[in-house]
């Protein structure tokens, strides 16, 4: 009766003498280096040759491609704040992409204080974009007060590229009776397309 | 940035918000919504002086956006200050 753990013991030497076998019967080369590869120099004919020839480089299209510099970039900063009661749904910035042109928008802040407990009607506050030809839609930020008090935001900071002709525009709305303060900003880097 | 007073558009609704038909602009101030006209901030290249006064380059919001503002008509928009 052999115990476990001497069994795996046995098998553990079994295995080391076949591995030690293995070894013995392979052919290992062992290659000194000569006293000749060892004081080798370099001639001077060596160091002085030159390439010859005519070296060609081809810019491929992504290398032509203008560096960001050269394509006349600018920095939009679109903002408005203010303190105002009740006001319908209003607009108070727009920004329309050129002709030619690109824009990546950067959201910079939203800022929506609410001076009462409770709000008699909505307040809102919200980033609206248009695609070129279609119709403006939120939200890229959206701050709102519902009736029964509660404050509630939408926030989406991911920065996106518009292209020509689209927009994108501040909106505030009051419903209530008392006066809040509203502050939107944007900023949009312009540059060639 | 130049400071325009434009006419106030729409009806205050989601569908009608109000706003200024320019393609590029900042509002100045609060909106006078019963007389419908505010005071806008728009860039220094879309606009013209005439006569001393600061007046909307039509030309050149025609030119500078194309497509949808091809027909742009400065006249529809600017109020004298």
């Amino acid at each position: 009766m052999i115990k476990m753990s001497e069994r795996v013991h046995q098998e553990d030497e079994t295995k080391l003498k076949a591995t030690v076998a293995l070894k013995a019967a392979s052919e290992i080369e062992v290659v000194q280096p000569t006293a000749a590869d060892l004081n080798a120099t370099v001639t001077q004919a060596e160091k002085d040759r030159t390439i010859t020839g005519t070296a060609t480089v081809t810019p491929s299209g992504d290398m032509a491609r203008k560096a960001l510099y050269d394509r006349t970039s600018e920095l939009i900063h679109k903002y408005w704040g203010g303190y105002e009661s009740t006001h319908g749904v209003t607009v108070r910035w727009t920004y329309t992409v050129p002709d030619g042109r690109k824009a990546i928008h950067t959201f910079i802040s939203g800022i929506m204080f609410i001076d009462i407990a409770t709000a008699d009607k909505v307040c809102e506050q919200t980033w609206e974009i248009l695609k070129a030809g279609g119709a403006f839609t939120p939200v890229v930020q959206q701050l709102f007060i519902g009736t029964d008090g509660y404050f509630s935001q939408l926030i989406n900071n991911a920065s996106f590229t518009l292209f020509a002709e689209d927009g994108i525009r501040g909106v505030t709305v009051n419903g209530d009776t008392t006066g809040h303060v509203f502050s939107s900003s944007s900023v949009l880097t312009e540059f060639d397309e | 940035m130049k400071r325009i007073k434009v006419k106030l558009i729409g009806k205050g609704t989601e569908d009608e918000p109000f706003t200024v038909n320019l393609p590029t602009w900042t509002m100045d101030g609060e909106a006078d919504y019963k007389k419908k006209h505010c005071y806008v901030l728009i860039n220094d290249d879309e606009t013209i002086e005439k006569n001393g006064k600061i007046k909307i380059n039509q030309q050149r919001i025609r030119t500078k956006y194309k497509k949808g503002w091809s027909k742009f008509k400065a006249s529809d928009v600017e109020l004298e200050i």
